[in-house]
């Protein structure tokens, strides 16, 4: 499910904690690469 | 295997134990059921296997049965395919010519399954009505005319008559799910969350109402009761993951950013 560590890097991006994001969203990548809502938070932090 | 060797005592085992498996949930449950009813000629318990397999109406094997059972001498495997194929709703067609069966448990099984089609004054209709005014004096019976109405569209009555039913029998957790469902349509949010969580205490292993309950207590806004509700439902299902998924986005809401990870975290885990 791609969508739980995409909604912790949302999560963490707002607290302003771009590291422990950034790992969320590759999280969310490799469960599916082609998971557009992650790709699109990926310029973010 | 004891008791289950042989012949005739092979049958009479065959009977409880396809009964039990299906009740048991098990998804291969079907294939006993479907032999032993195969096998099986005593018209009543034919209808009982026919009864145990109609929540099953959507596998091809079992509406193959069904549909056959339709055709059978006997009224009561008649009316168990009736209440069988009711569930399914492209069956209409092969119910309607059971609104004219000799036999009144068929034809009212068949209106049952049809009401939502039966014209004002109609036969049918009239016969139906009649039937369910005989119990309205229980709670089943309040109930069931409720669930009638509700399926015509008729979410006020409906609601008159459950609300009746439940005063007499509150602990039915069944009515306060119906009872949810239709103020989830009328848009009583807050009120239904209550049902949906009344339910699932008084059913104590029923983790599918407490997620209900959170979720609709979310939809009103109550995030505090989402939040309970939810616990309530983890508690029950630990292994749930769209639960803890969904207790991380309420606590997020609630400014518990730590907790919400955690949460989340959780989800992912599962």
């Amino acid at each position: 499910m791609p969508d739980y560590p995409y909604a912790s890097a949302t999560i963490l991006l707002q607290a302003g904690r771009k590291f422990e994001a950034a790992n969320a969203i590759n999280r969310a990548l490799k469960v599916a690469p082609g998971f557009a809502p992650a790709r699109a938070l990926l310029g973010a932090p | 295997m004891y008791g289950c060797v042989g012949g005739e005592r092979h049958r009479l085992c065959q009977r409880p134990c396809s009964g039990a498996a299906l009740q048991s949930g098990s998804p291969a449950a079907s294939a006993p059921a479907l032999a032993a009813l195969a096998k099986e000629d005593v018209p009543a318990w034919r209808a009982t296997l026919l009864e145990l397999l109609a929540p099953r109406a959507s596998e091809p094997a079992v509406r193959s049965v069904l549909e056959a059972g339709l055709h059978a001498a006997d009224p009561l495997e008649r009316a168990a395919a009736v209440r069988g194929l009711g569930r399914i709703s492209d069956s209409a067609p092969l119910l309607r010519p059971l609104l004219q069966d000799p036999v009144r448990l068929v034809r009212i099984d068949a209106a049952w399954a049809l009401s939502t089609e039966l014209p004002e004054g109609s036969p049918q209709r009239v016969e139906l009505d009649s039937y369910l005014r005989l119990g309205l004096d229980q709670p089943s019976g309040l109930a069931r005319l409720g669930m009638d109405l509700a399926n015509r569209g008729r979410l006020d009555g409906a609601m008159v008559n459950l609300e009746r039913a439940s005063i007499r029998d509150s602990r039915d957790s069944e009515l306060n799910l119906l009872i949810a469902q239709i103020l989830v349509r009328q848009g009583k949010t807050a009120e239904a969350a209550e049902r949906y969580l009344r339910a699932a205490q008084n059913r104590p292993d029923d983790a599918e109402s407490a997620y209900r309950a959170a979720l609709t207590f979310a939809d009103a806004g109550l995030n505090s009761e989402a939040e309970k509700a939810m616990r309530l439902c983890l508690q029950r299902d630990p292994a749930r993951h769209r639960a803890w998924y969904n207790l991380g986005l309420l606590l997020v809401k609630r400014g518990m950013i730590e907790e919400a990870l955690e949460a989340l975290s959780c989800a992912e885990q599962i």
